[in-house]
């Protein structure tokens, strides 16, 4: 169940109108057979895996609250760990290691006996794999209460406005809301409804409008393509996965602050990010936090020397990037973005101070810059291998007359994208992402009425998933 | 610029200002898309009138009593009726004026021909089209020739409901055909019913086309790419079992009304095999042409890949009257007509007429 399809909006209506005539208690019974429903849109076979993880963590969170010695806790949270990332690395990465793993044993001569199993990846297991640890970690570390209620925790783990695509929501923040009462306010509405038609907006105008460009240059055999080719497709692809993943998230924020629920902002216009820390603190905000604090911290962080930083960086982001799928292309992706970060870090990467930021205009080439760094790590993350992205990147030397697809990708980058950038750069310049809840009313209908109309009469060919359910 | 106050009751009312706003602006567009609807392409122009061209058609009565007529007096050379039903490829190749010249010279009859070619279609919309605005009417051409190439006549899911919706007539009577072959799921339905009612949602990826050609460059050759590219890998495959059950109902449909049904493999660029399967159909039941090379229509008269230039098209329809054995399947068409009995029932109401 897509939140860009009719049959979402009538799952919601009726849910939000129930949800009104519900106290705090059958709320969340309505919310967790909700949540459950709509996961078992997708594919009903893998509820137990949510549910098995629900009840591990739940079990386990309550035992390290009750455990009085340290090495019972650690032993209590290493089950969760093992469990956890036993089902993820089942799921996710089984196929992947042992097909190469296979690869390497036959490259030495040795027969591999190691299965190769075909399987199914559940939808949004990284997700709630990550939110469920989170939970278990923090109650570990003291961060957070355990619950004994374990209605409102399967909630928190199956909420299915970010069940299969983040935000990945720490338990200090969403579970206390869901153990108060929650009465959605007219400021819930109107903020709600510019998410939801902003998220709609850069899902199905931007997102999908850029798909089939991306998809069709990235399948050309690579000896047809040019420079021209490479390079806007990979600009395609970088407006793509920002419009299909923010889009979601917005969506997901939106429909939450209609239930009365605030999730963590996901995005915050990455794009403008004039370098790669920068980048991190903008793009994919629930994830990168995730790994600063349960990965890159508990690795010793910047506190053990130059070298053990970029260590802990490297790792951090490769993991990472492995977190997005089991490829070396997203292992290469990280790397790369692993060694920006490094890289900065080495030149002196420092934010400025608020008053001393600079203009929007000052910050244009440090913008354009590092648009071409993420662009890169994109073009990698997108191919189908890192031979075809090699490929392409030689292609990068090949220049001549525009295709006729270069010249349409061209055009549609300016037709779709760069009134989102127009509208984004206001916002920034308001430093409030919000910003247009702020404004007279007749400004926002007007917004609204372009976003609208755009989503009504620039349908994508082909209404794609979003990016991020395979994750 | 002025900010707004964070106050509830203010909050509301304003939001509740910005939605009746675009409900306005909705409501308007909507509005001008109903008025200039047709103006947006020839295409939705030509089917907005599907009912006034069927209208065109003789019903069966007179049908019928055209027939005895024929059998009884054989100096009478009452125009036949020919409907050619296809897509744009029938739109570009039929040149009207050439095949009613060309059957007029080897036939002594000449044909009244109508034409019904909705872009982007096959059989899955024409049979709707045909059973909404024909054999429902109780209309029946004498002749029906259904123009296609490739697999535009095996069973598939109709790719524009959306226009099924809005143009073809469907009714109640058509929601069990709609359920088992074309949507099967909500958001099929949710399209379906919302391209009935609104002009905005049916008519939106003409605006779109429209809009992107004029101001993208070279969007329609890219869109050709994109489209090859992303078309179904099922479709493209040699190895699939096509089938032809709604094929099959429009035979029999069209059969019903007494029309002798002509298929015609129509000719593209690069050529086509015929399916055994759609010849096992055709086998006994209807005339299947195979036009897929015509003396004379070379690859640069279909500069496209399947549609045929002017010339092209002359040279096409001279061909398809010539072979196109009218006389014989007026006969044939003719003779099921007074097996019926229908002949004799209007003959009666004819006498009635006269006394």
């Amino acid at each position: 169940m897509l939140f860009n399809s009719f049959g979402f909006w009538m799952f919601f209506v009726v849910v939000l109108i129930l949800y009104q005539q519900m106290k705090r208690r059958g709320q969340n019974v309505l919310l967790l057979v909700a949540s459950y429903f709509f996961y078992g849109c997708w594919d009903w076979r893998f509820l137990g895996l949510i549910v098995l993880s629900t009840l591990i963590d739940y079990s386990v969170a309550l035992g390290i609250a009750k455990a009085e010695a340290d090495s019972r806790k650690r032993w209590l949270l290493f089950i969760s760990m093992a469990a956890n990332l036993g089902i993820l690395a089942f799921f996710k990465y089984f196929g992947f290691f042992s097909h190469e793993l296979g690869e390497l044993l036959g490259a030495v001569g040795v027969p591999s006996m190691i299965p190769t199993l075909n399987i199914v990846l559940p939808v949004g297991i990284s997700f709630y794999t990550f939110q469920t640890m989170s939970y278990t970690i923090d109650v570990y570390r003291g961060d957070c209460k355990a619950t004994d209620n374990l209605l409102d925790f399967a909630v928190y783990v199956a909420f299915f406005p970010q069940l299969v695509a983040g935000p990945i929501e720490r338990a200090s923040k969403l579970l206390p809301q869901m153990l108060t009462d929650r009465k959605p306010t007219a400021v819930d509405f109107r903020d709600g409804l510019f998410l939801v038609i902003s998220g709609m907006f850069r899902k199905v105008v931007i997102a999908d409008n850029m798909a089939p460009l991306v998809n069709t240059i990235f399948a050309q055999d690579i000896n047809t393509l040019s420079g021209w080719d490479v390079m806007l497709g990979t600009y395609a692809f970088a407006f793509q996965i920002y419009g299909d993943f923010s889009g979601y998230s917005a969506i997901a924020r939106g429909i939450s602050r209609w239930l009365g629920f605030d999730l963590m902002t996901n995005f915050h216009m990455p794009y403008f990010a004039v370098s790669p820390s920068d980048f991190w603190r903008r793009w994919h905000i629930s994830l990168s936090q995730w790994l600063r604090d349960y990965l890159y911290i508990p690795l010793g962080g910047n506190r053990h020397g130059t070298l053990f930083t970029y260590r802990n960086l490297l790792l951090t982001m490769l993991l990472g990037g492995l977190w997005h799928g089991a490829n070396w292309t997203f292992i290469v992706w990280g790397a790369i973005h692993g060694l920006l970060l490094c890289g900065y870090r080495l030149l002196g990467d420092e934010r400025p101070e608020k008053e001393n930021r600079p203009t929007f205009i000052q910050r244009i080439p440090q913008m354009v810059l590092m648009f071409h760094f993420v662009c890169f790590a994109w073009l990698f993350f997108r191919a189908e291998s890192v031979t075809q992205a090699f490929g392409l990147l030689g292609q990068l030397s090949v220049w001549g007359a525009p295709s006729a697809l270069a010249q349409t990708t061209f055009g549609m980058l300016v037709f779709f994208c760069v009134p989102l950038l127009l509208l984004e750069w206001w916002f920034d310049e308001k430093h409030d992402p919000l910003w247009l809840t702020q404004v007279r009313w007749e400004v926002r209908a007007a917004v609204y009425g372009y976003l609208i109309l755009m989503m009504v009469f620039f349908p994508p060919p082909v209404p794609a998933e979003f990016i991020y359910f395979q994750f | 610029m002025s900010s707004e106050t964070n106050s509830s009751p203010t909050v509301l009312r304003n939001e509740l200002k910005v939605l009746g706003a675009l409900v306005v602006m909705l409501l308007v567009v909507e509005g001008v898309l109903q008025l200039g609807e047709s103006r947006l392409s020839i295409d939705i122009q030509h089917m907005k009138s599907f009912g006034q061209i069927a209208q065109q058609l003789q019903s069966q009565d007179e049908a019928a009593s055209l027939a005895a007529e024929r059998q009884n007096a054989s100096t009478v050379q009452s125009a036949s009726q020919i409907l050619f039903l296809g897509n744009s490829m029938t739109r570009y190749g039929l040149d009207q004026e050439s095949f009613e010249r060309e059957c007029s010279l080897t036939t002594g009859i000449t044909p009244e021909v109508i034409a019904l070619h909705p872009d982007n279609s096959r059989i899955s919309e024409w049979y709707y089209l045909y059973r909404n605005f024909v054999a429902e009417q109780n209309r029946s051409p004498d002749i029906l020739v259904v123009g296609f190439a490739m697999n535009q006549l095996c069973d598939a899911p109709s790719k524009t409901p959306d226009r099924i919706a809005r143009y073809y007539g469907v009714g109640i009577d058509d929601l069990d055909t709609l359920s088992n072959e074309d949507l099967s799921n909500v958001e099929g339905w949710s399209d379906f019913v919302c391209s009935r009612y609104s002009a905005t949602y049916a008519t939106r990826q003409r605006v779109e086309r429209r809009i992107l050609s004029a101001i993208i460059p070279s969007y329609k050759e890219s869109s050709n790419l994109i489209n090859n590219q992303s078309a179904p890998k099922e479709l493209q495959g040699d190895n699939v079992e096509l089938t032809y059950r709604r094929l099959q109902d429009f035979l029999d449909m069209a059969s019903e009304g007494g029309t002798q049904v002509v298929l015609v493999a129509l000719p593209t660029q690069e050529g086509y095999d015929l399916d055994s399967g759609l010849v096992d159909v055709c086998r006994g039941k209807v005339t299947l042409i195979d036009a897929r090379t015509i003396p004379g229509v070379s690859p640069d008269m279909i500069p496209d890949g399947l549609h045929l230039t002017p010339e092209g098209a002359t040279r096409y329809s001279t061909f398809l009257a010539d072979w196109l054995p009218v006389q014989q399947l007026m006969a044939r068409h003719d003779r099921q007509l007074l097996h019926n009995g229908n002949a004799v029932r209007v003959a009666s109401e004819g006498e009635r007429v006269a006394q």
